[in-house]
C-alpha cells in the first residue's frame, strides 16, 4: 500500500470539525471551536459532506450569535436525532436537532448541564451541577428519557471528580468522558462507575488509579498521571481507552487495565464488528 | 558527669539528624506506602461476564507510584520512552499511510467501508474497502 496518493477532502479544515456521521451514512461536520475569522470562507456550526461534489455544505441552524458557539460534543441517538451539547461563552447548553427537518430544540434549561454526556437506550447521561439553597454544592448525574422528556437526577459523590484538581467546580475536575457500558454500567471517565443494585438503589465504585498511566508530560518534563478517556465497548466485553500513555482496554472483569500500544490512538468498530486504530502511521484491524 | 552530659548531648544530636534526614530510597518506600487518592471500593467483577484473557499483548507500566505526584521527581534525566506499535499477534497492519493521522470515523454504505482519517496535511484523507478485502482498498 507505500506510494498510494492521497486526494485531501476540500473544505474546512480538521481542526476546527469533528466529523460524524447520521443512521442514513451521511457525515456531518461539526465546528468544536469559535468561529475564526481569519478562516475564509469562514466555517458554520454545523455542516453536511456532500459527497457528490465533494464539499462541505454549511447547514442552516436557528441559534443566535452562531459565530461565538461551539459543539463540544454531538451524538446521534437510536431514531436519528442529534444531540449537540453547545459551549456558549462560559455555560453548556442541550440541544436537540431533527436533521431531516432542522427544526433544534433546547433540553434541561433549569439544569447547569457539564460535559460531557452519552446517549444509551433512549436516554440521555449528563452531568449538571447544583447550588440549590441548603444543599452542598456537587454534581447530578440526570438521566434524561428522550420519549418523554422527563429527567431523574442522582448525586454524585465527591470521589468521582478529580481529587488534584485545586477547583473541583472547574470543568478540569470533571471525568473526561461518561459511559454506559452493556451491563449498564455508568463510568465516570475511569474514576468509577455507578451500579444498579437491582433494588432502587445504586453502588457507587470508585477505581483504583493504575500505574500504568503515569507517563511523562510533553514539554514539562515531570511525570503524570493522566485519566484515559473511554471510548467504546468490543463484542467480547473489553471497554476501549486511549490516554496520554496510549491506547487499550480494560477488562471489568479482572479490573485489568491493558496499554496495547503507546501511541494515541481512538478505536473504532466497523458494522462487521472488526475494531480499527491507527499507530505509528499505519492504520491496523484487531485479528 | 560533665562528660556523660557531653556524650548525651552529641548522641541527641546525632539522633536527631538521623530522624530528619530520609535518603532517597527510604522517602520512596515511604511515598509508595502513601495511597495516591482513597477510594470506597475496589473494581470488581460482574457476575454475568465472561472472563477473557488478553493480557500477554500488555505494555508494562514505565514507572509506579514511587512518589505522589506533586513531588518533583528526582533531578536525573528521564529517560526517552520507545514507542510501541500493537502487538502483531493481535492486530493486522492494514494500510501505510502518509503522515501523521488519526482515525475519525468508520463509514459503512452498503458493502463500503470507508475510514475517514486526518492526516498531518490539516485535512481528511479517506480509505474506501470492499468487503473484507482490507488491504486492497483506495485512497481517495
Amino acid at each position: 500500500m507505500i506510494g498510494k496518493m492521497a486526494i485531501y477532502i476540500n473544505g474546512p479544515l480538521k481542526s476546527q470539525l469533528k466529523v460524524f456521521h447520521d443512521r442514513e451514512n451521511n457525515v456531518w461536520g461539526a465546528r468544536y471551536s469559535e468561529l475564526d475569522e481569519h478562516e475564509k470562507p469562514p466555517v458554520a456550526l454545523l455542516n453536511y459532506y456532500n459527497e457528490q461534489n465533494n464539499k462541505w455544505e454549511p447547514v442552516t441552524l436557528n441559534l443566535d450569535d452562531q459565530d461565538e458557539l461551539a459543539i463540544y460534543q454531538i451524538e446521534v441517538d437510536q431514531d436519528g436525532m442529534f444531540w449537540l451539547l453547545v459551549e456558549s461563552k462560559d455555560e453548556f447548553l442541550l440541544y436537540g436537532l431533527d436533521p431531516r427537518t432542522m427544526t433544534i430544540k433546547r433540553h434541561l434549561q433549569d439544569h447547569l448541564v457539564k460535559p460531557p454526556f452519552t446517549i444509551s437506550n433512549n436516554t440521555i447521561y449528563i452531568l449538571a451541577y447544583h447550588t440549590d439553597e441548603g444543599v452542598e454544592p456537587g454534581y447530578d448525574l440526570i438521566e434524561y428519557a428522550i420519549n418523554d422528556e422527563q429527567a431523574v437526577w442522582d448525586y454524585v459523590p465527591w470521589d468521582f471528580f478529580h481529587p488534584y484538581s485545586d477547583n473541583p467546580m472547574s470543568s478540569c475536575g470533571l471525568p473526561n468522558s461518561l459511559f454506559v457500558d452493556s451491563h449498564h454500567r455508568v463510568w465516570f471517565g475511569a474514576d468509577g462507575w455507578r451500579e444498579a443494585t437491582g433494588d432502587g438503589s445504586y453502588d457507587w465504585h470508585v477505581i483504583i488509579k493504575d500505574p500504568v498511566f503515569i507517563d511523562i508530560m510533553p514539554g514539562a518534563g515531570k511525570w503524570v498521571w493522566v485519566e484515559p478517556r473511554i471510548m467504546m465497548e468490543s463484542t467480547d466485553g473489553l471497554i476501549w481507552f486511549n490516554s496520554l500513555r496510549g491506547t487499550g482496554w480494560v477488562d471489568p472483569v479482572k479490573g485489568k487495565w491493558c496499554v496495547i500500544t503507546s501511541y494515541e490512538s481512538n478505536v473504532m468498530a466497523d458494522r462487521y464488528g472488526n475494531l480499527w486504530l491507527i499507530a505509528g502511521k499505519w492504520l491496523f484491524r484487531r485479528k | 558527669m560533665k562528660k556523660m552530659l557531653f556524650l548525651l548531648g552529641i548522641i541527641f544530636v546525632l539522633a536527631s539528624c538521623t530522624h530528619n534526614y530520609i535518603s532517597t530510597e527510604e522517602w520512596q518506600n515511604e511515598a509508595t506506602q502513601t495511597p495516591i487518592t482513597t477510594f470506597t471500593q475496589v473494581i470488581t467483577a460482574s457476575p454475568s461476564a465472561t472472563v477473557i484473557d488478553n493480557s500477554s499483548e500488555c505494555l508494562p507500566p514505565i514507572k509506579d507510584f514511587e512518589y505522589t505526584l506533586d513531588v518533583e521527581p528526582p533531578t536525573e534525566a528521564i529517560p526517552l520512552i520507545d514507542k510501541v506499535l500493537p502487538s502483531s499477534s493481535k492486530w493486522q497492519m492494514v494500510l501505510d499511510l502518509p503522515d501523521y493521522s488519526s482515525l475519525e470515523l468508520v463509514q459503512t454504505i452498503n458493502n463500503r467501508t470507508i475510514f475517514w482519517i486526518y492526516t498531518g496535511g490539516r485535512q481528511f484523507v479517506r480509505y474506501q474497502v470492499y468487503g473484507n478485502d482490507w488491504e486492497n482498498g483506495d485512497l481517495y
